[in-house]
């Protein structure tokens, strides 16, 4: 029984993340470049391919999904994971981007979400300037006079 | 150091430093690679070799981690990408567009003046 190669191994993993196809292919190219580099320094096929997929990293990170690695990497005491968390999200609500392209990278664009607690804090208001008089019977300006 | 860091457990020092250069690295890489393409069009392992080589192998980027961007920029409108042959290996190329080129020139600048704010923070004595 044939074995499959460590580039076939690392694309069929990949392929099972659902890539569009014309990444998979891209991949695949890329992947036997430089197995095919490592083959010309003197290495073995099955060595230059283990090198070229080490190289390209987790499948994961070739669909971008790298903001969380498995949680099996990540032993840190629950009080210090959940200050650097609770840091990381309170500095990723305050963030003030660097340029505008800066903004956009790795940051989605929408103001709402780069700026929740304003979009919070207007929503407020107009909550309270439209429903909160009409629940409580407050007295409302109403310029028709009957 | 490659841009796609592991988290590790212990956060020493070295750990730390290298997290920092990582989210260095993946702060600029849209930058550095529409820089890479500047001179000529490229595919994405030529742009990892291209960058590598300007930057004395000081920046080494996690060959996976450039297509997610690569996805990104071509989205945006800032390159444009198509198979080619060379040399008997199917590649796909990638190239700037003009919107690309007029984001790298502003791009160029901001960083440029960025740096020179913090090497005037940082020879300070």
């Amino acid at each position: 029984m044939s074995r499959n190669s460590p580039i076939d191994d690392y694309l069929n993993r990949l392929s099972q993340i659902k890539p569009k196809r014309r990444l998979l292919q891209e991949v695949r190219e890329h992947l036997l470049e430089i197995a095919s580099e490592e083959q010309a320094t003197g290495s073995t096929r099955e060595e230059a391919e283990q090198i070229a997929v080490s190289r390209m990293g987790p499948t994961h990170l070739v669909l971008g999904k790298v903001d969380h690695p498995p949680s099996g990497n990540r032993t840190r005491t629950g009080l210090t994971s959940g200050i650097r968390e609770g840091v990381g999200r309170l500095e990723s609500l305050t963030r003030v981007p660097r340029s505008s392209r800066d903004m956009r990278v790795g940051v989605p664009g929408s103001p709402a979400r780069r700026y929740p607690p304003v979009t919070l804090i207007f929503l407020g208001v107009f909550l309270a300037a439209t429903i909160l008089p009409s629940a409580l019977n407050v007295t409302q300006s109403n310029h028709h006079r009957l | 150091m490659s841009v796609g860091l592991q988290i590790d457990t212990s956060c020493g020092e070295a750990y730390c430093f290298a997290l920092m250069k990582g989210e260095v690295l993946r702060g600029h890489l849209d930058l550095l690679l529409l820089a890479a393409l500047r001179p000529r069009p490229a595919h994405a392992y030529g742009m990892i070799k291209e960058i590598g080589s300007r930057s004395d192998n000081v920046l080494q980027l996690g060959q996976g981690t450039v297509y997610p961007a690569l996805a990104r920029l071509e989205e945006e409108g800032l390159i444009t990408s198509r198979w080619v042959t060379q040399g008997g290996r199917k590649r796909r190329i990638y190239k700037l567009t003009n919107k690309g080129r007029l984001a790298l020139g502003e791009e160029s600048v901001d960083f440029m003046r960025f740096t020179k704010a913090v090497r005037a923070v940082l020879e300070t004595p």
